[in-house]
Parts: structure tokens; C-alpha cells; sequence
């Protein structure tokens, strides 16, 4: 993406450091940005399962209400992937999360964990 | 996993062991102005000393070590914006840095210090305070993002590591 100068307003995401989630599943949070983004409705289902598998939701993808805080910023996460954006704005995913669930974050934004490096 | 797709990632954090783990390059906010941007190693690995005696020279009052420990830095009043690009996210000097230590240490405790008025050349914090500053650390990254970052530098990057040094 570098060098890029600009990019569509539908392909940028932004996470803030609390996501606002709608009372519903993971799924169809998921569900709600691809409509969003335009997705056409035969390809959502594909793209859901493949976004939660992504963040590690996917056992989450039908529980009503599973939602919770320290899984947040995994949907959170999820709903801003399924823009397939261009540039991704974070604000402080991590900042009221666990080290666990940091790391969950991490992973997901692109830290691959150095085995080399103490644990 | 999101930076190795192809998204360019920008982040505000105040976390410089999530720096360290995350950032290829760092774009370093003092109240909304732009004090510095570089790769991520030189930034981190730059110490107090040897920061040039710039405008933004204040930088150094507003890095508080703590316990002596690299990780334990701690700023105040500012955000430091991240990009993570496709490929230049990890940079072998990082990857192999060994000081990471997981989890994070506990965060100090936050300290006030007083900026010298002079130093920071910058509007002042408004009323909505950190959010505000977040905000505009974003928006500055991402302006600043493209006519910095390109993908020729990228890619001269990851040829020889020390070409840009």
C-alpha cells in the first residue's frame, strides 16, 4: 500500500479503543459492516466465517451475546476487516485490554510472536 | 496478520513495548506536532543524549525512564502514531530483539512534567484533551503516510536494512 496517496472512503476501517458493538452475534456484527461495504449478499456468509476464523472468533459465531469485553476488539477487529480496507486506523485497541487479550490484538493487527524471544 | 495482507496500518499507542513489538515506522506526536518519524528501531533505540538538540528537543523531558528498564519508558501528553506496512512491519533488528519482554511490564505510574513553554512548537491541547490528541495523531500519520513512506523506500528497506540508515 505504500505510496499510495489517498484512498476510498469505503476502504478505510478505523477501530477505536472501545468498539461500539450491536447487541447481536459476532456474526452478524460481521454481517452488518460487509452490508455496509457493499457486499453482495451471496458472498456474505463466505466472508464472515472466513473473517472470524481470522481473529478467532469462529467458535463465537453463533452465540448470541458472547460478545465479551476482552473479545471485543476481536469483533471489533472482524467488522473493520470486512471493508477489506486499504489503511486500517487503530486508536488504542490494546489500551483497556489485558495482556492476553493484547496479544490476541497484536496478533491480529501483524505481530508474529518471535520464538526466540522470552515468553 | 493484517499488516502482511497488504493494509497499511496506522495506530496511536503510548505503549513502546507495543511500539517495539508492532511498528516498522513511528511517527512521534508532541501535542499534535510532528517531532520525529523514522523507522521504529532508530526511534526506539535512539537515546536520550543523542537526540539532536531540535525544536523538539523536549522530547527527552517528556520520556520519563522508570526502573531503569528500556521498556519501562513513559510518555506523557502526546501520541506516537505507528505504521505498519505490508512487509516493512518487521525489521530484522526488531524481530530479533530479545529485551521484548511479554506481557508488558506494569505500566508506571504516570507523572506530570511540565513542558517548557518555548520548546514545543504546537497548538495546545483543547478541551477534549487525549481524545482530541488521538485524533489528530492519526490524521496527522496518515497525511504524513504517503510522501514518506513510499513503496520504493519500502523495498530498498527490505534489500538492505541499512541503506536509509
Amino acid at each position: 500500500m505504500g505510496g499510495r496517496a489517498d484512498s476510498k472512503p469505503v476502504r478505510r476501517a478505523i477501530l477505536f479503543q472501545r468498539p461500539v458493538m450491536l447487541r447481536r452475534t459476532a456474526a452478524a456484527n460481521v454481517a452488518y459492516a460487509l452490508a455496509q461495504a457493499g457486499t453482495p449478499r451471496s458472498k456474505r456468509a463466505e466472508r464472515i466465517a472466513a473473517l472470524l476464523e481470522r481473529v478467532g472468533l469462529a467458535d463465537l459465531r453463533t452465540v448470541r451475546r458472547e460478545i465479551v469485553r476482552r473479545r471485543t476488539a476481536a469483533a471489533g477487529a472482524a467488522r473493520a476487516l470486512a471493508r477489506d480496507p486499504e489503511i486500517l486506523l487503530l486508536d488504542e485497541p490494546t489500551a483497556s485490554l489485558d495482556p492476553a487479550a493484547t496479544r490476541g490484538v497484536e496478533e491480529i493487527i501483524g505481530w508474529r510472536r518471535n520464538p526466540a524471544s522470552r515468553s | 496478520m493484517a499488516a502482511q495482507s497488504g493494509i497499511k496500518i496506522v495506530m496511536a499507542s503510548h505503549d513502546l513495548g507495543q511500539v517495539r513489538r508492532l511498528a516498522g515506522d513511528v511517527i512521534f506526536l508532541v501535542r499534535g506536532a510532528l517531532c520525529e518519524q523514522g523507522p521504529a528501531a532508530d526511534f526506539l533505540d535512539t537515546r536520550r543524549r543523542e537526540r539532536p538538540a531540535h525544536s523538539c528537543a523536549a522530547i527527552s523531558d517528556l520520556i520519563l525512564p522508570q526502573q531503569e528498564h528500556p521498556m519501562t519508558f513513559r510518555f506523557s501528553s502526546f501520541a506516537v502514531a505507528l505504521l505498519l506496512g505490508a512487509s516493512a512491519a518487521f525489521t530484522p533488528a526488531v524481530a530479533q530483539d530479545r529485551s521484548i519482554v511479554w506481557p508488558r511490564p506494569p505500566r508506571p505510574r504516570f507523572r506530570a512534567v511540565r513542558l517548557p513553554a518555548a520548546a514545543v512548537q504546537a497548538k495546545p491541547v483543547s478541551s477534549e484533551g487525549d481524545r482530541a490528541g488521538h485524533w489528530q495523531a492519526l490524521d496527522t500519520a496518515r497525511r504524513a503516510m504517503p510522501t514518506w513512506c513510499s513503496s520504493t523506500q519500502v523495498a530498498e528497506k527490505n534489500s538492505s536494512p541499512k541503506a536509509l540508515a
